[in-house]
């Protein structure tokens, strides 16, 4: 690896050679390739490099192979001698998350694992008016599994809560019952493992292993749009389970009618249960949440600050926790206390504040207005203070706003030199240790132009 | 005299340049690489997207994490999706067996439906395995036009950071180091003049560098101010 790392380009070593594992047994060096590109590109480009390299390094007669595979997969798939369930290789794969509740061997060849994230429960929900008629049926269905309400279909757009809706409903039932078979996954595992069982001839085993579940929680349904062959799968799935009261949950972004792609009959079915919808928080709601997650997170929180977030990240919870993330992010690296201050600073990278677009005219304009003298100063020769200053508090300032160069910088202040921008971007910086007044201005017309 | 007749052809033999943490100047991007050094001890599902205007150092900080990683003898991957958009998507399925995945340019591939439900499906999948993910783009998520909200919607939970330029003190370092791996020497007063002269962004300075490289091998010359005028006609 070192020899070819010394070899090849950055990018070309760090794209296709870092995600190789290397297994070594006897005789055999055995290279393993996540996916098949990758190994034919491998094969293609590099394998008689490598192989020339480990024949310089070693004599004995060492034979190459290059496979589909990886090490945690191989180790944490215990699959059976005829090895027919490759299908589940990937749902036992987990390396360091630790939210699985089950882990017990089903029937056949399949062990599963729950999939459920722990710290999805009801406790941690947080209740408002848009999603109290959603949570009040989650946990209805939790408390009588298989019962009255079954499918449970949950519907709204992203980020609103409802992955943790169906989390919940697992957890309480694995509460109630730890040897309770719970199934959480998304719909587009369920397509691979069919294709793969498809491809493995298991078949029997992958219909055996879903419909031998208690709850069944598909995350995201509306990805099986399209997909006919794993439609007829999952529809003869659902039925085997709905006959024998075993409960399931669905997510989608849509009504179930409108889900594009999808059979009749799966959309009619997935209405004869129980349809709920979770709409996006109201601004209480969302400094709620906040503050939840603060306490989750063991972080002070002021009110205000909540608010503030709030205020300005109103789509959906995930991005509101991608801004509470980023201020926790700040607050450990800086040591500073949160108030609403520090989460504007914070926010500036998720907000773009800055992103608006910041022209050298746009910089003299606004400290023309703000010095209260004519733009035309800006470009005049006239080097009285009262224009002198403010021209080269703006030279500073598209210096620091601007990627122009200085002597574009010049041109642009009626053709100076840009030695004369040199000499402005000193004096203003010498001056904002010096004078009060002039820090403050620069200051205050540093929020203007990137607020 | 032999020298102007004939000037010496430089051979073009791109330099083999490292993309690691120690040779990343940072600038005002200290929580940036302090969070991304050991981004493998983040907690699962904490995944990074870091943005910045072309030349900031995304890409540099990606392959970093990437060398990063191979020190620490951990698999990862890097995804320059510009480039990789015109293969299909299989490029990336089963990468989640990958320790850390690093997936630059996102931009390249909004408003692309196969690509855009692919890298949702690998974000999931990434959240299942644990690895983990960072990834670079030129613009904010919310000004990404990805056109499939699940995508953007997990993108947005990511920890977001914004690359911020280097300013010209910082640009002057940057300039003499990679002046040296390519063995030209830049003085302080040679670096501050190409500075005060070119436009003050990374790759613009690469750019004169590369020019300057290659007339100062092809007439035998040192970089100094004088030749610099003379090539750049400053």
């Amino acid at each position: 690896m070192d020899r070819l790392e010394g070899e090849l380009p950055v990018q070309q070593f760090n794209t296709w050679i870092r995600p190789l594992q290397v297994k070594i047994d006897d005789s055999r060096l055995c290279l393993l390739a996540p996916n098949r590109f990758v190994l034919d590109w491998i094969t293609q480009r590099y394998l008689q490099r490598i192989n020339e390299i480990v024949g310089e390094l070693d004599h004995s007669a060492i034979t190459i192979e290059i496979v589909i595979g990886s090490k945690n997969a191989e180790a944490k798939a215990k699959l059976k001698s005829d090895v027919k369930s490759g299908a589940s290789a990937r749902v036992l794969a987990r390396k360091n998350v630790q939210p699985v509740r089950v882990n017990e061997k089903s029937e056949g060849v399949i062990e599963h694992q729950s999939g459920l994230n722990k710290s999805f429960t009801f406790k941690s929900f947080v209740e408002g008016k848009s999603n109290q008629i959603a949570r009040a049926a989650a946990l209805q269905i939790a408390k009588n599994a298989g019962g009255a309400y079954n499918p449970l279909f949950i519907y709204g757009g992203v980020g609103l809560g409802k992955t943790h809706l169906m989390h919940a409903v697992g957890d309480f039932m694995l509460n109630q019952n730890p040897r309770a078979k719970v199934v959480y996954l998304h719909s587009e595992r369920f397509v691979a493992d069919m294709v793969k069982s498809l491809q493995l001839n298991a078949i029997n085993e992958f219909k055996r292993f879903y419909r031998s579940v208690d709850a069944l929680l598909i995350d995201d349904i509306q990805f099986f749009a399209g997909k006919e062959r794993s439609q007829e799968e999952f529809f003869h799935t659902f039925n085997a389970l709905l006959e024998r009261n075993q409960q399931i949950i669905m997510t989608c972004d849509r009504y179930p009618k409108e889900i594009s792609g999808l059979e009749e009959r799966l959309k009619s079915r997935f209405g004869w249960g129980l349809t709920v919808a979770v709409d996006p928080p109201e601004l209480e709601t969302r400094v709620a949440i906040l503050m939840k997650k603060a306490e989750q997170a063991n972080i002070d929180l002021p009110n205000d600050a909540a608010f503030f977030i709030a205020q300005k990240i109103s789509s959906n919870v995930r991005e509101l926790e991608g801004g509470l993330k980023r201020v926790i992010a700040s607050a450990h690296f800086t040591g500073k206390k949160i108030s609403t201050e520090f989460v504007r600073e914070s926010l500036k990278d998720l907000l773009a504040l800055q992103d608006k677009m910041i022209s050298i005219e746009n910089i003299q304009r606004t400290v023309a207005e703000y010095y209260k003298i004519k733009m035309a100063d800006m470009l005049s020769k006239r080097r009285s203070r009262s224009v002198a200053r403010p021209r080269q508090v703006a030279m500073a300032l598209s210096k620091e706003l601007t990627r122009h160069s200085l002597p574009e910088i010049g041109d642009v202040f009626g053709g100076r030199d840009h030695t004369t921008v040199i000499h402005a971007c000193r004096k203003i910086k010498e001056l904002q240790e010096s004078n009060a007044d002039i820090r403050e201005d620069y200051k205050n017309l540093l929020r203007l132009l990137t607020a | 005299m032999i020298n102007s007749l004939f000037p010496q052809l430089p051979l073009h033999f791109p330099v083999r340049e490292e993309l690691t943490f120690d040779n990343f100047v940072v600038g005002k991007n200290r929580a940036i690489t302090e969070q991304l050094f050991q981004c493998e001890e983040l907690e699962p599902g904490q995944f990074v997207y870091l943005w910045g205007e072309l030349g900031v150092g995304c890409s540099h900080l990606l392959q970093a994490c990437c060398h990063q990683a191979g020190k620490k003898s951990r698999t990862s991957m890097y995804l320059p999706l510009d480039e990789l958009i015109q293969f299909d998507a299989s490029v990336i399925e089963g990468i989640e067996s990958v320790d850390l995945v690093c997936v630059d340019h996102i931009d390249a591939i909004a408003g692309h439906h196969h690509w855009e439900t692919a890298l949702f499906h690998l974000f999931n999948r990434l959240l299942d395995s644990g690895s983990g993910l960072v990834v670079a783009a030129a613009n904010p998520v919310r000004l990404l036009n990805i056109s499939l909200a699940d995508l953007a919607s997990r993108l947005s939970a990511c920890l977001i950071y914004q690359v911020v330029a280097l300013d010209d003190d910082d640009l002057l370092p940057l300039l003499q180091q990679r002046a040296r791996s390519k063995g030209i020497e830049l003085n302080a007063e040679v670096g501050q003049f190409i500075i005060n002269r070119c436009r003050r962004s990374v790759p613009a300075l690469l750019d004169v560098l590369e020019q300057l490289d290659h007339n100062a091998l092809s007439a035998g010359r040192r970089v100094t101010v004088p030749f610099i005028k003379k090539v750049m006609q400053w």
